[in-house]
C-alpha cells in the first residue's frame, strides 16, 4: 500500500502495453499497469486479446520454400535486377 | 509465509493469465516467470485487487514487498476464502460509496440544503440521485461530489450485475481513497482510506494478517 495516487488512463495502457507485455517495465510502472487492469474490464480484455494474439502467432511455423519455388523466385529478383539496372 | 491472492474465476490469474492448481489435487508450485515474480497481497494490499476469487496462498523463495504488494520466486494456493463472493464486493462498494460520500461532505457549505441531502443518504443509489438532482457547489465541492457518485454508480453495479462485482468494488474502493485524498488536500490520506477499507475486509471476511 503506498500513498500514490495517480491513476493509468485507458490510453496509457494502450501505449504501454507492448514493453508491460515483453516484461521490461520496472516493477512500479508494472503494479500502476495492473492496477488499472483490476478495475477495467474492458482493457483486461484487450490486454488478453493481445496476449492471446502474441501466443498464437507465435505458434505460426514459416515453411522454407520448396527448390522450384526458391529457383522460381531467384529467377523473378534476377530479371527485376536486370530491368532495374538496363539503360533506359 | 501465508498470503493472499486474488483470482478470476477458476484460479486464473488476473494478470499473467495463468490457471492456479487445484490445492485439493495438486501441491505443485507455481514459479515466478521472466515477466514477474509471483504476487500475492498483504491484508493492507487487498483492497487494491479484488478480483473473484480470493485464496490463501504459500510463498516461498526471496519474498518482499515490491510496489505496494507482496513478490516472490514462487508460490501455491493453500484454500479459498469461501467468504469473499459477489455479494461481498457489492458490500465493499456501498461501503466505499458511503465513505467517499462522507469526505465529499467535509468540502461543502454544511449549511446548504443540498449537503443536508446529501448527507441523508444511506444508499448509493441515493447518492447518485441526490447528486444528478443538485447544482451550484462550489468547484472543489462539485468535484468531491461528482466523484463520490462515480463510486455509488460502481456499486449499483456491484450490487446488479454479479460477474462486474469485484471490479466494481475495486473502482469504488479506488475512488474513495482518491476523494479522501483530495477532500483531506493530502495524498496520506489515501492509504488511510486504503487501511480503513483492509479493516473492513478483514473484519467482514474473518482474515488473519499475514
Amino acid at each position: 500500500m503506498s500513498a500514490h495516487v495517480e491513476h493509468v488512463t485507458c490510453q496509457q495502457l494502450v501505449a504501454a502495453l507492448t514493453d508491460y507485455l515483453e516484461g521490461v517495465m520496472d516493477a512500479q510502472q508494472r503494479a500502476d499497469i495492473e492496477r488499472h487492469i483490476v478495475f477495467c474490464r474492458g482493457c483486461a480484455t484487450y490486454v488478453e486479446q493481445m496476449r492471446d494474439t502474441i501466443a498464437l502467432v507465435g505458434r505460426l511455423a514459416e515453411p522454407d520454400p520448396s527448390t522450384e519455388q526458391s529457383k522460381e523466385l531467384l529467377g523473378l529478383f534476377r530479371r527485376w535486377q536486370e530491368e532495374r539496372s538496363s539503360p533506359k | 509465509m501465508i498470503a493472499y491472492k486474488f483470482l478470476r474465476r477458476g484460479r486464473i490469474g488476473p494478470f499473467s493469465g495463468v490457471r492456479w492448481p487445484d490445492p485439493a489435487q495438486d501441491r505443485s508450485w507455481v514459479a515466478a516467470n521472466e515477466l514477474g515474480a509471483v504476487s500475492a497481497c498483504r491484508l493492507e494490499d487487498l483492497p487494491e485487487w479484488p478480483d473473484d476469487e480470493l485464496w490463501r496462498v504459500e510463498l516461498a523463495g526471496g519474498i518482499h514487498v515490491e510496489a505496494g504488494k507482496l513478490a516472490a520466486a514462487r508460490g501455491r494456493l493453500v484454500e479459498r476464502v469461501h467468504a469473499w463472493d459477489a455479494a461481498v464486493a457489492a458490500e465493499l462498494a456501498a461501503a466505499c460509496a458511503l465513505r467517499a460520500r462522507d469526505a465529499a461532505l467535509t468540502m461543502l457549505n454544511p449549511d446548504d440544503a443540498a449537503t443536508a441531502a446529501l448527507r441523508r443518504c444511506d444508499s448509493p443509489l441515493q447518492i447518485v440521485e441526490v447528486v444528478d438532482s443538485i447544482t451550484g457547489l462550489g468547484d472543489s465541492g462539485t468535484d468531491a461530489v461528482h466523484r463520490a457518485a462515480d463510486a455509488a454508480r460502481a456499486a449499483i453495479i456491484a450490487r446488479e450485475q454479479p460477474p462486474s462485482a469485484s471490479p466494481a468494488a475495486a473502482e469504488a474502493a479506488f475512488i474513495a481513497s482518491h476523494v479522501a485524498a483530495h477532500a483531506a488536500g493530502d495524498v496520506a490520506a489515501a492509504p488511510r482510506e486504503r487501511a480503513w477499507q483492509a479493516a473492513w475486509l478483514a473484519e467482514r471476511l474473518a482474515l488473519g494478517p499475514t
